[in-house]
C-alpha cells in the first residue's frame, strides 16, 4: 500500500504533528485486507469502510466509499468481498484506521488513525466534471493525541462536537468548526480507553470504558465532570453502547456484557457472549435497545437489552476471521459487519415485539 | 584507581517512539536524520491480536507482521527496541484472556528474540504483576541476549485520573494505598524476578514530579531509560522546546547513571529534531560539579576488593594514584602546621628541634608535607620516615640524597616491631581506609605509640566509621556476580566492597559506628568493638547493604571525611565501602531496621561481623572471619 504522496514519512505520519491539511491521493488499485470499519452515510446512501494493512511490508491503511448499487451485493449468502474498481471514490492514508463516523451529513467524516491523528474528511463533487465520482479532500488532521485513536463519537446536539478516546488513556471533545480540541482529560482512566459513546439526549454528557476495569460516566459541563458507573477488578473493558438514554452496555475481555442502569449503578444485568474479548458495540438508531456487538471472534450478536434480561436474539458466523466492526442502516433497520477476512455481511435482524419487523 | 582525563558532559543518547510504523526503512532514515540514536517500535501491529485457542481466527493464514528482511540483522539490533503488545495482559482476572495472553506473549517474544533485538519493553499496569515476572523471568534465565525494559510511570495514571472525579470523595486516601504507587509495582516485579540484571526500568517522567524522596528512589533502580513525553516540553520566546527546572533538575540527577532518553507523544513544537537538541544540549552542559565525579568516571558501581597495605606491599602505581589527592596533604600539612607550632612556642623556635616520625612513610608525600609545614612555621624539625615496603625504600632514600639530607632518617622496617632510638613528639600517619580503621590503623599505631612521648600528638588523633543502609539492586547484583568457584558458597556476600556507588538510595539517616582515639591510653588496649545501629527508614524499599564512610580528626579542628554529609570537597583518595547483606529485605516507611556490626581479632587476623536484628532477625554474615579478613 502506497502512502498519500512521495511525501511519505511527515512527521503528521509518524508521531503526530502541528495540524497538517491532508493531501488527497490517487485511489489506490485495491483495498487493505484488514477492514478495521464501516459506516453508513446518514441518508443510507454510501457506505464509508477503512481498510488497514497491519501484518505486511506497509502499515498503511485506507478508506472507501461504496454505493447501493455496489452494497447490494452484500445481501447475497456469501457475501460481498468490495472491489476497489467499483468504489464511488477511496483514498490511501499514510497509517491503520480504527474507526470512522459520519458528521451528521453525508459528504463529511472523521476517522481514527493509528498515528494518534484524527482526519476530518469531505467528499468533494466538481460540477465542471459531472461524470467524475468526485474526490475524498482533506480538511484537517488532528493531532493531539499521542497514541492510536481507538473510538470517536458524534456528540449530537448541534452535530458540532464529537469525542475521541486513545490508547494513550485521554479523551478529547473537539470542535468541529474551530477544529480544536475543547477539553482534554488525560488521564481520563489509567489504562488506554477502549471505546466512547455519546449519551443519546444529552449532548454534553458521555460514557467511556478502558482496560483499566473501569466505566465513566462523564459531563463536561461539571467541574469534576467524571464519576463510575461499573468497576470490574482485573477485567479489562473493551467496549460499550446506550441501550437508552439510562441503559448502558458494557463489555469486558472475558465476552461479558454487563448492563447498568446509571441512576442505579448497584443494578447490573449480565450476559455471557463468546468468551473472547468485546469489541465494538453499535446501538440500533432508533434506541430501542437493541445492540450490536462484535468480538475478538468471527461471531457478531445482537443483544436485546428491553428483556428482563438481556438476552441474545440473534448470531451470526459467516466471517472467517475476526469480525471488526458494525453499521445499522439508517432506515432499513439492517446490521452490516466487515472484518478481517475482507468481508462485509448484511444482517436482517428481525424482533417480535417493540414494533420491529 | 582511575582515569581523570574527561572531564567535559556527556552524550545523551537519544531514542524516538514511534506508534505505528507505515515503512520501517523510512522510519529509521527519518530518526537518523533527526539525530536520533535509536528507535522504540511495536515489532508486531499494535491492533493486530491473533487467536491461540480455538475459532476461526486460528486458521488465520499470511505472516504475523513485517518480514526480517526489511532491514539488515545489524539495524534490528542496534536500531530497534521492540515494543510488547500493550493489549496483553497476562495477570488477567478471566483465565480464558489470561491464556491468550499468555501466548500472544510468548509469540511476540520468541520473534524478538529471533530479530536479536538489544531490549523489548512492556508496561507496567498495576501492582498485580505477578505472572508477568514469571514468564519474563523465565525468559531471561534462558540464554536470550536481549534486556527487557518495564515502562513504569513516575506517578500512577490512576491517581492522576482522579483529578476529574466527583464521586470519590478521600482521593488522598487513595493517593497514598500501595497498589497506587508505580515503584510498589515494580519493586514486586523484580523481586519475583530476583533483582535479575537483565531487568530495567524505563521510566515514563511526569509532569507532576513526585517528591524528592520518591525521585532519588529512582535513583537507586536500575533506571535504563528516561520516556520523555512531549507534553512535558514549554515553549521558549524563540518557539523551542525547552524543559522546566524542575525537570531539567531531574534530568540532571540520571545523567551519571548513564540513561537512555526516548522522546515519545505528537511533535509539538516544529520539528522532532528540537527534542533531540535539546536534550543534548543539557546533557553537555552538566557541569561536573565535583571533580571526584571526574576523576571516577568509569568507575560508577564497580566493585573493588579494599586494600592491604599490612599484608601486601602496594605498587608504584597505587602510591601515584593516591599522591595526586589535591586536598588531603593539604590538610596533612594544616594539622602539622598546628601541631608544630603548638607543640614549639614561638620563644624556642630557634633551640627546640622536634622529633617527628613519618610512619609507614610510602613514597614520602607526607614527609614533603611535614616539612613544608615545619619550613612554613620555620621550626626545625628532625624526621625518621618509616616504612616496611623495601620498593618504597628506594624512593625515600634517593629523595634524601637529593633534597631532604640529614632532615629525614630512612628507617626500613615494620613499625611495630621498630626499636626507635629517642621517643617522638608527634606520630604521623595514613593508614585510614575508607571505613576508617579498615586498613588496621588501630593496630598499627598502637605498636607504634611505644615510642611516643606521654605527652606526643598523633596526627590523625581520631577517626570514626559511619555505616547507611542502602537499596541499590545494581550494587546486589554486582554482588552475586563476583561469586568465586572454590569458595565458599556465601563468600562474595559477607565480603565488604570499595566502590563509587551510584545507582543507589540511602534509606536512612548515615550514623557513626566505631571510634578510635591515638595515642591510646587505655589498658589493656582493647580495639575490638561492638555496637547495635537503629535507622528509621525513610520510604518503602529494599534493603541491599550498607555503605560505609569515616570522617577523622587529624589534629584539633582539621579533619578529613568522606562521609557524604561532611565530605571534604575535591578529595578522591577513599571511594567509600560496601557491606552487602546476604538477600534483599523489604522495608517500609517508618521500620526500625536494627543492625549490628562487630569488629573482632585474634592473634593474626581483624574482621567484621554484621547482622541484622530488626526488622526481621537474619543470621551473622561473615562468622569467625570465614570469608573476610584483614592480616595483620
Amino acid at each position: 500500500m502506497s502512502s498519500f504522496s512521495s511525501k511519505a514519512m511527515s512527521d503528521s505520519s509518524v508521531l503526530c504533528g502541528p495540524r497538517r491539511i491532508v493531501p488527497t491521493g490517487p485511489t489506490p488499485p485495491t483495498l487493505d485486507k484488514h477492514f478495521d470499519f464501516l459506516e453508513w452515510s446518514p441518508d443510507g446512501n454510501l457506505l464509508l469502510i477503512g481498510t488497514s494493512d497491519l501484518n505486511s511490508r506497509a502499515w498503511g491503511g485506507s478508506i472507501w466509499l461504496f454505493d447501493t448499487e455496489e452494497t447490494r451485493n452484500a445481501e447475497s449468502e456469501k457475501g460481498w468481498y468490495p472491489h476497489a474498481g467499483k468504489c464511488v471514490v477511496g483514498a490511501s492514508l499514510d497509517c491503520g484506521v480504527s474507526v470512522g463516523r459520519f458528521l451528521r451529513c453525508s459528504d463529511r467524516f472523521v476517522v481514527g488513525c493509528d498515528s494518534g491523528a484524527i482526519q476530518i474528511n469531505s467528499v468533494k463533487k466538481y460540477a465542471e466534471l459531472p461524470t467524475s465520482n468526485g474526490s475524498i479532500v482533506g480538511e484537517a488532521s488532528l493531532t493531539e493525541h499521542n497514541d492510536m485513536v481507538l473510538d470517536v463519537d458524534d456528540l449530537g446536539g448541534d452535530g458540532l462536537h464529537f469525542v475521541s478516546c486513545s490508547q494513550d488513556k485521554s479523551i478529547k471533545v473537539w470542535d468541529l468548526e474551530a477544529l480544536l480540541a475543547t477539553h482534554t482529560f488525560n488521564p481520563a482512566h489509567a489504562q488506554s480507553v477502549t471505546s466512547i459513546r455519546a449519551r443519546p439526549t444529552q449532548s454534553s454528557c458521555f460514557a467511556s470504558c478502558s482496560r483499566d476495569g473501569s466505566a465513566l460516566l462523564w459531563d463536561t459541563r461539571d467541574e469534576l465532570p467524571a464519576s463510575s458507573v461499573l468497576k470490574s477488578n482485573g477485567i479489562g473493558l473493551t467496549s460499550l453502547a446506550w441501550a437508552n438514554d439510562n441503559s448502558l452496555l458494557v463489555g469486558g475481555v472475558n465476552g461479558q456484557v454487563s448492563l447498568i442502569d446509571i441512576r442505579n449503578t448497584s443494578e447490573i444485568k449480565k450476559l455471557q457472549l463468546e468468551n473472547r474479548p468485546t469489541f465494538s458495540m453499535r446501538a440500533i438508531p432508533s434506541c430501542t435497545g437493541l445492540i450490536a456487538v462484535c468480538q475478538d471472534h468471527s461471531k457478531v450478536s445482537v443483544v436485546d437489552c428491553e428483556k428482563e434480561t438481556p438476552e441474545i436474539i440473534y448470531t451470526d458466523d459467516s466471517h472467517e476471521d475476526f469480525a471488526r466492526a458494525l453499521s445499522w442502516h439508517p432506515n432499513k433497520l439492517s446490521l452490516w459487519s466487515c472484518g478481517w477476512d475482507s468481508k462485509v455481511t448484511c444482517h436482517q435482524i428481525k424482533r417480535e415485539s417493540n414494533g420491529v419487523s | 584507581m582511575a582515569n581523570q582525563d574527561n572531564n567535559s558532559g556527556r552524550k545523551a543518547s537519544c531514542g524516538l517512539d514511534f506508534v505505528s510504523v507505515l515503512d520501517i526503512r523510512q522510519c529509521l532514515a527519518y530518526s537518523a536524520e533527526n539525530k536520533y540514536d535509536f528507535t522504540m517500535m511495536p515489532i508486531v501491529h499494535p491492533r493486530y491480536k491473533r487467536e491461540f485457542l480455538s475459532g476461526k481466527g486460528k486458521n488465520r493464514q499470511g505472516p504475523l507482521t513485517r518480514s526480517d528482511l526489511l532491514l539488515q540483522s545489524s539495524d534490528w539490533t542496534n536500531m530497534i527496541v521492540g515494543k510488547m503488545s500493550s493489549y496483553i495482559d497476562v495477570d488477567s482476572e478471566d483465565s480464558t484472556y489470561r491464556r491468550q495472553s499468555e501466548e500472544l506473549l510468548a509469540q511476540e517474544m520468541t520473534y524478538a528474540s529471533h530479530l536479536n533485538l538489544c531490549a523489548v519493553t512492556l508496561q507496567l499496569t498495576s501492582i498485580n504483576n505477578v505472572n508477568l515476572a514469571r514468564i519474563l523471568y523465565s525468559k531471561i534465565v534462558n540464554p536470550y541476549s536481549y534486556q527487557i525494559w518495564l515502562r513504569v510511570p513516575m506517578e500512577s495514571p490512576f491517581v492522576q485520573s482522579l483529578e476529574y472525579r466527583k464521586d470519590i470523595p478521600n482521593k488522598e486516601d487513595l493517593v497514598k494505598e500501595k497498589e497506587n504507587n508505580p515503584w510498589e509495582w515494580w519493586n514486586v516485579f523484580r523481586s519475583v524476578c530476583n533483582y535479575n540484571r537483565r531487568l530495567g526500568v524505563a521510566l515514563e517522567v511526569s509532569a507532576d514530579l513526585p517528591s524528592t524522596e520518591e525521585i532519588d528512589r529512582w535513583l537507586g533502580e536500575p533506571v535504563r531509560c528516561l520516556i520523555l513525553p512531549t507534553s512535558l516540553f514549554l515553549t521558549n520566546k524563540k518557539g523551542y522546546p525547552v524543559l522546566s527546572r524542575a525537570h531539567q533538575t531531574l534530568l540532571r540527577k540520571f545523567v551519571p547513571l548513564g540513561v537512555q532518553l526516548v522522546v515519545t507523544g505528537s511533535v509539538m513544537h516544529g520539528s522532532v529534531q528540537y527534542y533531540q537538541q535539546y536534550i543534548e544540549h543539557l546533557w553537555q552542559n552538566v557541569r561536573l560539579s565535583d571533580p571526584l565525579v571526574g576523576f571516577a568516571r568509569g568507575y560508577e558501581d564497580f566493585l573493588q576488593c579494599p586494600l592491604q597495605p599490612l599484608m601486601d606491599n602496594l605498587e608504584s602505581h597505587t602510591y601515584e594514584v593516591f599522591e595526586k589527592d589535591p586536598v588531603k596533604y593539604t590538610e596533612y600539612q594544616n594539622a602539622m602546621l598546628k601541631a608544630i607550632v603548638d607543640r614549639v612556642p614561638e620563644d624556642q623556635a630557634a633551640d627546640k628541634t622536634l622529633t617527628v616520625m613519618v610512619v609507614g612513610a610510602g613514597r614520602g608525600p607526607l614527609v614533603r608535607a611535614l616539612l613544608n609545614a615545619a619550613d612554613k612555621a620555620q621550626r626545625k624539625v628532625n624526621v625518621y620516615a618509616v616504612e616496611k615496603n623495601p620498593n618504597a625504600i628506594v624512593t625515600l632514600l634517593s629523595q634524601k640524597e637529593e633534597t631532604w639530607h640529614e632532615r629525614v632518617t630512612v628507617v626500613s622496617c615494620d613499625m611495630r616491631h621498630w626499636e626507635a632510638p629517642e621517643k617522638a613528639d608527634i606520630i604521623i600517619s595514613e593508614l585510614l581506609g575508607s571505613f576508617g580503621d579498615n586498613e588496621l590503623s588501630p593496630e598499627c599505631l598502637d605498636g607504634a605509640q611505644k615510642f611516643l612521648r606521654d605527652d606526643g600528638i598523633s596526627i590523625p588523633s581520631q577517626y570514626t566509621s559511619f555505616l547507611c543502609p542502602i537499596q541499590s539492586s545494581k550494587l546486589y547484583n554486582e554482588v552475586r556476580l563476583s561469586k568465586e568457584q572454590d569458595k565458599h558458597p556465601l563468600k562474595h556476600f559477607e565480603t565488604p566492597y570499595v566502590v563509587h556507588q551510584q545507582n543507589r538510595l540511602e534509606l536512612s539517616d548515615t550514623q557513626p559506628l566505631f571510634q578510635f582515639d591515638h595515642p591510646n591510653k587505655d589498658v589493656p588496649i582493647d580495639n575490638t568493638r561492638f555496637k547495635k545501629l537503629q535507622f528509621k527508614i525513610r520510604q518503602n524499599g529494599v534493603l541491599h547493604g550498607f555503605a560505609g564512610y569515616f570522617e577523622t580528626v587529624l589534629y584539633k579542628d582539621v579533619m578529613l571525611s568522606i562521609n557524604p554529609a561532611t565530605h571534604s570537597p575535591g578529595m578522591f583518595s577513599w571511594f567509600p565501602i560496601f557491606f552487602p547483606v546476604r538477600e534483599p529485605i523489604h522495608v517500609k516507611e517508618g521500620d526500625i531496621l536494627e543492625v549490628n556490626f562487630w569488629r573482632v581479632n585474634n592473634s593474626k587476623n581483624v574482621w567484621y561481623e554484621w547482622c541484622i536484628s530488626k526488622p526481621w532477625p537474619g543470621p551473622i554474615h561473615n562468622p569467625n572471619g570465614r570469608s573476610y579478613t584483614i592480616g595483620l
